[in-house]
């Protein structure tokens, strides 16, 4: 069959993929304790940084990184967060959450459609498509930015929060 | 481009980070020959100053929005000012440069350090600031000061504050290293390195690895003239000369008799460093202190300053290092209104001694040097010493003579491609400035210019 | 799917078939083109030309590629990050199908949690998780460093030249493999317990059963986190970036050429150079992501 290599794993679909059978009584204490190992590898970096946020400056880099400093700042240090350059990170937050929201609909949308469209039929020009999608995510977003930013501008869309929503909406997020 | 921080940078000076001393470019003729474009009538100005007009300012000064402008915009209740912080240093030319290419998003007046200016004369980004009567601020100016901003016939910026180099150091530790007094000559500050670094923990200073505007600051104070451009296409670069290749020869030795420290400045680590003792100096600018007091703030008392060591024991000569000014940028609907806002917050006396004493700028108007209230202050960082006065006297001794390339950003990129390896390697300075050399005569014959 | 053969074009459901589809993939495209494809275009007339500070804007057709495959700076990119490639990217990759097939296989005790604990690190922003670990790596008062002395261990200098690359590796895997096992995990779901039940009754190990059935049937899977793997790494930006202030002598401005691209558009204003080395480091990640895709298939046989 010719399912292209990239379609996505849902893509596979098999009849009969039944519920998994629930945990054997056979627990393997040597994986349990090599994943919690890995669970903490990626955790303890975490784990600084969130005690990290409590020091203040002189503490970070003297005390022990696990542990608290002699002074507890996160109270002082999100005051700071949050009163930079008259309280702009504010802002900042409102306008993540506005593109995180619109992006993921809107995208979520165009490419639901998209999809669905590019696997349920046939078209003249479906392979095409399909490859050319495909190989936009292979050119690096450094190519893009300066004729985006350039475009925008000439719209006089530079200062504006759909410069930021409107390209997300075809975004390759999900590779690095 | 570098990712900075936020409030210790934004403790104080003007130019830093990336930025080196500024030279003057200026052609044979003297720096009154501006282009002979006629001034704008006191009908226009008023007009201006009475029309509603909102204004874009970049820059990076921290508190300059509650002080020096909005004394402008007391005086001139009709015009707003927007100021914005768009990053320090190399983030915030980034984002100038892309609003220029783009041809709008632009701000009216941004701060420039004067390195930069030359490359962006050439660029034709900035405003000839003669039309508006720029001229007549001449004399309010420190000479050298106003030579860096006049150019390719034209007045392009308005000098804001500079960054003489000198030396402050930790007298504690100094002392206990049996150090009494600072080192006078190169050769003092060779024995003084040996002393501290046998008889302590700490290094005498750090020799930052990736600072390409230190290195150029001290090529400066050893008389050396690595860039020269007519204002046209002749750029000349010399980075063997004589004075150059003694500067990084004394530096090599330091550096691999591991008398000096080589980790890069103006991160975290180094901050450290200088709060926890590991540096016991700093050779640096008048703005440099400022960047002490907020986190070596626990040293306080404990500094001095002094002058930079000399090369010989009858040489007085300093070096600039860093120093912004206000510029006019291309495509600003209102040049009036942008003039005198930068005219205002520079030359008018109350702002300039604000700047001084309020931010810790090093002044560049002959009247806040003048002003006992400048000079005499006593600082507590200092140990009650007179910083400003001894800086005043250091101002005097920088060689005004020094001029720019129009591609400062490319040439502290290549610094770091060529030095930066070698510093830190502790390899042969000299072999390396070389490799800079030829890459900085590479990229100015790419880009069109001819080689002098 | 059947294909559908040309002559039956015509007929009416057909051609409403078509216009559904067309219809569909309408608002996706409009935007595709305008945010991708217009700027790419773009782009690509820009790197025929050439921007000088003296002498304005000249035409050079090809020239910049020409200059780009000759360029020491970009090629010894190319080839660093060829070497992030087969280090970090089997690593990680493997990583990711070790967790996901342990916690497939329901021997691990509290494997929802491990399960969310090895996501997290995908959901803290690519700038923190950088900016952290510069944190962790640093040299005088890094946690690493701290842990190590305390256990009077060596602590070597892991922002050094010789080290950083490791790092960066460190980086990147502490970040995505959550992000890829989830994908390993999610096909390995929906394989029918039928498959590998008969292959347990036949008393076949689950070490087996894992190499023979379940890896197979998740090739597809597998593949997808390859070639997005692939290109993630030929476009490494975030670390070389953020790391640099703190050692600038372990990295280079053309230390990966996604970085090289960038230092050249925005310091040495040269868009156009920028442009050229862009679109070849392009097409050489398509030409790696078909290379492996091809030895991939070729070895295996025709997919099912």
């Amino acid at each position: 069959m010719t399912t292209p290599v990239l379609a996505p794993p849902s893509a596979v679909t098999t009849k009969g993929a039944s519920k998994r059978r629930s945990p054997r009584d056979r627990r393997s204490t040597l994986l349990t304790v090599l994943l919690w190992i890995l669970a903490a590898y990626f955790l303890v970096p975490l784990v600084w940084l969130l005690i990290a946020s409590t020091k203040n400056n002189a503490d970070l880099f003297s005390s022990f990184g696990l542990w608290f400093g002699a002074r507890f700042s996160l109270i002082d240090n999100l005051r700071d967060v949050f009163s930079a350059s008259g309280g702009v990170y504010a802002r900042w937050l409102l306008n993540t959450v506005v593109y995180a929201v619109v992006s993921s609909l809107g995208a979520s949308l165009l490419s639901t459609m998209a999809g669905y469209a590019l696997a349920k039929y046939e078209f003249p020009g479906r392979s095409a498509v399909f490859s050319i999608i495909l190989g936009s995510i292979m050119i690096p977003l450094t190519a893009l930015a300066i004729p985006t930013y350039l475009m925008f501008s000439s719209f006089g869309l530079t200062n504006n929060m759909l410069a930021v929503i409107i390209p997300s909406l075809v975004s390759r997020s999900g590779s690095t | 481009m570098e990712l900075n921080r936020r409030h210790l940078l934004g403790l104080g000076a003007g130019a830093l980070a990336a930025s080196a001393l500024t030279a003057c470019s200026t052609t044979a003729s003297p720096p009154t020959a501006a282009s002979s474009a006629s001034v704008i009538s006191e009908d226009e100005r008023t007009k201006a100053l009475n029309t509603p007009t909102e204004l874009t300012f970049w820059t990076w000064v921290p508190n300059i929005d509650t002080k020096e402008v909005a004394a402008f915009m007391k005086a001139y209740p009709n015009i707003k000012v927007k100021v914005e912080n768009v990053g320090q240093g190399a983030a915030h030319y980034q984002k100038l440069r892309t609003a220029l290419k783009a041809g709008e998003g632009g701000p009216d007046v941004a701060q420039m350090e004067f390195q930069y200016i030359p490359s962006y004369v050439v660029t034709k980004s900035l405003i000839d600031l003669t039309p508006y009567g720029a001229a007549s601020l001449q004399p309010l100016f420190v000479d050298w000061c106003w030579k860096q901003v006049v150019m390719a016939n034209g007045i392009y910026a308005i000098p804001q504050d500079s960054g003489p180099l000198g030396n402050v150091y930790r007298k504690d530790i100094l002392d206990s290293a049996g150090i009494t007094t600072p080192p006078v000559t190169w050769d003092d500050y060779y024995t003084a390195a040996k002393a501290v670094r046998t008889k302590t923990k700490s290094y005498i200073s750090d020799f930052a690895s990736g600072q390409g505007g230190m290195l150029v600051a001290l090529l400066w104070q050893a008389g050396a003239k690595p860039f020269t451009w007519d204002g046209g296409e002749k750029v000349g670069i010399n980075l063997s000369s004589p004075e150059a290749t003694k500067v990084m020869q004394y530096w090599q030795k330091l550096i691999q008799e591991d008398l000096v420290s080589t980790d890069a400045d103006f991160n975290d680590a180094w901050y450290q460093g200088l709060a926890n003792g590991k540096y016991a100096g700093w050779i640096t600018a008048a703005w440099g202190p400022v960047f002490l007091q907020g986190t070596a703030a626990k040293t306080t008392g404990l500094w001095r300053a002094s002058k930079a060591p000399q090369w010989s024991s009858t040489a007085d000569a300093s070096g600039n290092w860093g120093g912004s000014t206000s510029a006019l940028i291309k495509g600003t609907k209102n040049p009036i209104a942008a003039y005198e806002l930068a005219k205002y917050i520079n030359s008018n006396a109350a702002t300039a001694l604000q700047f001084a004493n309020d931010q810790f700028f090093f002044p560049v108007t002959k009247s806040t040097i003048a002003d006992p209230k400048w000079s005499t202050q006593t600082s507590e960082f200092f140990g009650g010493q007179k910083v400003n006065e001894l800086f005043g006297g250091i101002a005097d001794t920088v060689d005004p003579n020094f001029q720019w390339v129009p591609f400062m950003e490319y040439v502290y990129s290549s610094a770091q491609d060529t030095m930066t390896p070698a510093i830190t390697n502790k390899g042969d300075l000299v072999v390396a400035m070389k490799a800079w050399e030829t890459a900085l005569k590479t990229y100015a014959t790419q880009q069109g210019f001819t080689l002098v | 799917m059947s294909a559908l053969v040309a002559r039956r074009t015509s007929h009416p459901l057909r051609r409403k078939q078509i216009a559904t589809a067309y219809l569909l993939l309408a608002p996706f495209i409009v935007v595709f083109l305008a945010m991708l494809i217009v700027p790419l275009v773009f782009s690509g007339y820009l790197s025929t030309f050439r921007t000088t500070l003296i002498g304005g804007t000249t035409f050079t057709g090809l020239a910049n590629y020409a200059r780009a495959f000759t360029d020491p700076e970009f090629l010894s990119g190319l080839g660093r990050m060829g070497l992030f490639l087969i280090i970090q990217v089997p690593l990680m990759l493997g990583l990711s199908l070790f967790i996901a097939l342990a916690l497939d296989s329901g021997r691990v005790r509290g494997s929802s949690a491990v399960r969310l604990m090895t996501f997290v690190p995908y959901a803290v922003p690519g700038v923190v998780s950088t900016m952290m670990w510069g944190y962790l790596y640093g040299n005088d008062f890094g946690l690493i460093g701290q842990i190590l002395r305390a256990l009077h261990l060596p602590a070597p200098n892991l922002l050094s030249s010789q080290n950083i690359l490791g790092s960066m590796m460190n980086i990147v895997t502490w970040q995505y493999v959550g992000y890829n096992m989830i994908i390993m995990f999610a096909a390995l779901r929906t394989i029918p317990v039928e498959l590998f039940e008969a292959a347990e009754i036949d008393g076949a190990s689950q070490l087996r059963i894992a190499w023979s059935i379940k890896i197979p049937a998740i090739r597809n899977a597998i593949m997808l986190t390859v070639i997005f793997s692939i290109i993630g790494t030929f476009q490494l930006f975030n670390e070389p970036s953020l790391l640099r202030p703190l050692n600038p002598a372990a990295i280079s401005s053309s230390y990966t050429p996604n970085f090289y691209a960038y230092n050249l558009a925005f310091i040495n204003q040269d868009i156009n150079y920028a442009a050229a080395i862009a679109f070849v480091l392009g097409l050489f990640i398509a030409l790696i992501s078909y290379v492996v895709q091809l030895s991939t298939r070729s070895r295996e046989g025709d997919g099912r």
